[in-house]
């Protein structure tokens, strides 16, 4: 095998900060997300320290979004200090293992806006056609 | 003449023309359904116990050759104090192999929410299933939860919990997608036609939890098919006979079964069959006794299956000449006292009512009466000859 | 200058004709374009045959080492025999050509007649007939390891010795080779030397090598030889050999394994063919050391002489044999036990059946050496693509058979 292990191979330094975040794999148009704990300052790319869920953002035939997490593990690490990027908190808080993040209040906020703006600006438009 | 003209004293014309009606009505339903939960009946130790024996342990059944990736062999010199040990393994390897699968109702899908978000509601356009794969926990244990498009988060139904299980714990032999065998009521009733019963049943238990609804549906016709084409004994010797005896004497027709046991001599299984079926049907009548009583003159499948193994390590010259002689006639004294015991209760359990098919049984009854009687003379008469005292 | 350019053209053309003395007279007007041409060379002095042999043929110093041998058998074919001008594929009658053009008072016509279908078909095979040349045509059952060579190829079985037929048997040919001798009044004798043998497909089979200066003859002798040599041999099942065992002879060692039912035969092409003439059909072999064929069969009966039954082997160890069949779900089947048990504590060391039977030798594995391009970059990054890609065509084929999405 070339590619490093999902499982992870990455080295394991004492002091530095580590990070929950996600990996990009799969290929162009399709992506596929690890979710990881790695040394916070190296590249995604990098041997990670421990692979503790994936994510797949491209819904499936029954219009789902497939998320596993190692909840285990990931309470470990955050008990250890370990940071957590963005996309990762958002997915804990809409998992409910985090508080809800804000921004996914202000995603909601913000669909529920546009469609209904999108309902009125169809409403007179029919109202000027009838 | 006399058993025919006893026969039909016992059976008029019109009762008979009866009978036959209600066998049918029991079988014609082709889905027929576990009204109770079976469960607490199923894992009973003394329904247990009865299943396990009328199951039976024929040792070629259960380790006969199959077609495998690997049919590598590996030769060994073993003592005999080893071989001992191989044999105790084997019997328990055997009876993992026939470990039944259970019979329980079919479990109800019920919503439980674990919050609700108003305020998450159009957070995104599709719902997110999350599965926990922490380390070491059991299917049935693994957290499966679904936040919905309006922002309530809850467990996810059984269906997608499975799916869940098998995409990211893939059960060796289980598919993502429904088997067209299972889907495809051609190809399952082909299967069913070419008597490939234990290939369905193997593949069922496989893909379906026994609680599911497909599982039972499937089951039950398989069963049904069976009771009609009477290859009971394709089934003998493999997990699958328990339930399905199970399943016949829950339905009230265990007569087909009961005729099969007693064409085929298995006087034991039969009285064992009519006890079950006395005992889930809750009727008055006094088996125990007459089981204790077998019992105790019967070994257990694993006891006789053990036999069997430790015979082979016997020299020919110290098996005595009363070994042989059971050996030639295939019964012991103690087989004969208990086919007089179970005959007399399976003559009475024919001539209750619960009995479907009297002629058939009366008859198979009389035949093996007068085959039994002809080997106890041959087996009395080898006996004086080589000067064997009656023990 | 015009006589210096001249005079060289003047001493070697000396017989040149007139018109051509005339040409070079122009060219001396103009130097700049004359040509040098030499007019006579082999090619218009030598007639065609003797040019044909000097490509063609070898020299009396090459023949006598033994070259050239196949030159000349292959004569190119002459495509116009057979064939009349006016006579073609459409049967015409062509006047002037085939036919006269009057006949009696009347003038003949340009006319179409029936087809001559034997016409092709005739040719074909004059010119089939031309070429002594032939490619043995064998069926492909009966060939041997290689296209029409002796080895490999079934003889039939050995004449019948009196009432003694040998009608079950096959034999089939293992070598054939030349073989020399000095004789005193007569230098090298050549003769052919062929080693085959002979079975009955159920354990009994022989061979044999014989000599004769004829092939046909060495090949008969060695057969019947053969015949007269047979040894009887255990199988397993009728289908492999007993156990596994080690055999060697002189520097070649064979390690035969026992094999299950499917497995085929997995050997050297000799042990093969020795195999299917004896009748078994499933084992492994691995030679070590000299591929000497004769060697090789030498070991391989040798070792299967040397096979001991179950029960030897269980009498001489005081143990029982047991056997696990993985298809049967690791059932142990008892395959002998020892007449007299020995009493053998649990802690006593008990030999593997393996180690016994082959004689505590092992087989030697050796470490395959990886490809040159193992260890370059460009094979990394393949690699590191290809592993993306590592279960696609099997899901492929998957959904493909389960016919699902």
């Amino acid at each position: 095998m070339s590619l490093s292990p999902a499982s992870g191979i990455g080295r394991f330094y004492k002091h530095s900060a580590k990070i929950i975040r996600f990996v990009r794999h799969g290929c162009a148009n399709r992506p596929f997300y690890h979710i990881v704990v790695m040394e916070r300052r190296k590249n995604q790319h990098q041997p990670v320290i421990e692979q503790v869920g994936s994510y797949d953002p491209m819904p499936n035939a029954t219009n789902e979004r497939l998320v596993a997490l190692n909840t285990e593990r990931i309470r470990y690490w955050l008990g250890k200090g370990a940071h957590m990027s963005d996309p990762a908190a958002e997915l804990l808080g809409i998992a409910g293992l985090l508080p809800v993040h804000p921004r996914t209040y202000m995603n909601a906020w913000r669909n529920r806006k546009a469609a209904a703006e999108a309902a009125a600006t169809e409403a007179v438009k029919s109202a000027e056609t009838a | 003449m006399l058993i025919v003209r006893h026969l039909r004293k016992l059976n008029a014309p019109q009762r008979l023309q009866l009978n036959v009606d209600q066998t049918r009505r029991a079988l014609s339903d082709a889905n027929l359904q576990y009204d109770k939960d079976p469960q607490p009946l199923f894992t009973d130790a003394e329904t247990q116990r009865l299943l396990q024996s009328m199951t039976q342990l024929q040792l070629e059944k259960v380790f006969r050759k199959r077609t495998v990736a690997d049919n590598s062999t590996e030769t060994k010199f073993m003592t005999t104090a080893q071989l001992e040990k191989e044999f105790l393994l084997t019997i328990e390897k055997a009876k993992k192999l026939l470990q039944m699968p259970p019979v329980v109702q079919i479990k109800p899908d019920t919503e439980r929410v674990i919050s609700k978000d108003p305020a998450l509601k159009d957070f995104d356009d599709s719902k997110y299933v999350f599965t926990d794969i922490s380390f070491g926990l059991r299917p049935s244990e693994r957290k499966v939860v679904v936040r919905d498009v309006d922002g309530t988060l809850s467990y996810a139904p059984l269906e997608t919990q499975k799916r869940m299980n098998q995409l990211y714990f893939p059960l060796d032999g289980r598919k993502s997608y429904t088997p067209r065998m299972f889907s495809d009521k051609e190809l399952l009733q082909r299967c069913l036609d070419e008597h490939k019963y234990e290939f369905v049943l193997d593949r069922l238990t496989v893909q379906y939890e026994p609680y599911e609804t497909e599982f039972h549906n499937i089951s039950a016709k398989v069963f049904t098919h069976l009771n009609e084409s009477k290859q009971f004994d394709l089934l003998r010797s493999t997990r699958h006979f328990g339930p399905m005896a199970f399943f016949y004497a829950w339905h009230r027709c265990i007569d087909d079964l009961l005729y099969d046991m007693i064409r085929r001599d298995y006087l034991y299984n039969a009285v064992q069959l009519i006890a079950l079926s006395y005992k889930i049907h809750k009727v008055p009548v006094e088996y125990g006794q007459t089981l204790s009583q077998l019992e105790a003159l019967q070994p257990t499948p694993a006891e006789r299956a053990l036999e069997e193994l430790r015979s082979c390590l016997q020299k020919p010259s110290e098996k005595g000449i009363e070994k042989e002689i059971h050996a030639a006639i295939g019964k012991t004294e103690q087989d004969f006292t208990a086919d007089e015991l179970s005959l007399k209760f399976i003559e009475q359990y024919i001539g209750s009512e619960h009995a479907l098919k009297k002629v058939q049984l009366e008859l198979a009854v009389q035949t093996l009466k007068e085959l039994n009687l002809e080997k106890l003379q041959l087996f009395k008469g080898l006996k004086k000859a080589h000067g064997v005292q009656a023990s | 200058m015009a006589k210096l350019w001249l005079m060289p053209f003047m001493m070697s053309n000396w017989r040149a004709s007139a018109p051509q003395l005339a040409y070079y007279a122009n060219a001396v007007r103009t130097p700049s374009a004359v040509v040098f041409t030499r007019n006579t060379s082999f090619f218009n002095k030598l007639p065609a045959e003797d040019i044909w042999r000097g490509v063609t043929a070898v020299s009396n110093a090459g023949k006598k080492r033994g070259r050239g041998k196949g030159t000349g058998k292959k004569v190119a074919k002459d495509l116009n025999r057979g064939q009349t001008i006016g006579l073609g594929k459409s049967n015409c009658i062509w006047p002037g050509l085939n036919a006269p053009i009057i006949r009696g008072n009347e003038l003949t016509h340009q006319q179409k007649q029936s087809e001559n279908l034997d016409r092709e078909k005739s040719i074909i095979s004059l010119r089939d007939s031309m070429s002594n040349f032939k490619l043995m045509k064998l069926n492909p059952i009966d060939r041997g390891w290689s296209g029409s060579k002796m080895p490999g190829r079934s003889i039939g079985p050995p004449d019948a010795v009196g009432e003694e037929n040998f009608n079950l048997f096959d034999t089939r040919v293992l070598e054939n080779k030349i073989v020399f001798i000095m004789k005193g009044n007569m230098g090298r004798k050549r003769r052919y030397s062929v080693l085959s043998v002979t079975g009955n497909k159920s354990g009994l089979a022989g061979f044999a090598t014989a000599k004769a200066p004829e092939v046909r003859t060495a090949l008969r002798k060695s057969k019947n030889r053969a015949g007269q040599k047979l040894i009887s041999i255990d199988l397993y099942e009728n289908r492999t050999v007993n156990h596994d065992f080690y055999t060697a002879f002189g520097k070649t060692k064979i390690f035969v394994f026992k094999k299950p039912e499917g497995h085929g035969l997995v050997c050297h092409r000799a042990i093969q063919t020795i195999c299917k003439v004896i009748g078994i059909q499933d084992l492994y072999a691995k030679i070590e050391g000299s591929t000497n064929l004769q060697h090789i069969v030498k070991a391989f009966f040798i070792g299967l002489m040397r096979q001991k039954s179950y029960e030897d082997i269980a009498n001489e160890t005081k143990l029982h044999i047991v056997e696990r069949q993985m298809a049967k779900n690791g059932f142990t089947e008892i395959k002998a036990s020892p007449l007299q048990d020995l009493k053998i504590s649990e802690n006593d060391q008990i030999i593997d059946f393996m180690q016994f039977t082959l004689g505590n030798k092992i087989v030697l594995r050796k470490k395959k050496t990886p490809p040159y391009y193992v260890n370059t970059k460009g094979h990394y990054l393949f690699e590191c693509k290809a592993e993306k890609f590592r279960n696609q065509s099997i899901v492929r084929l998957h959904k493909l058979v389960n016919s699902y999405t």
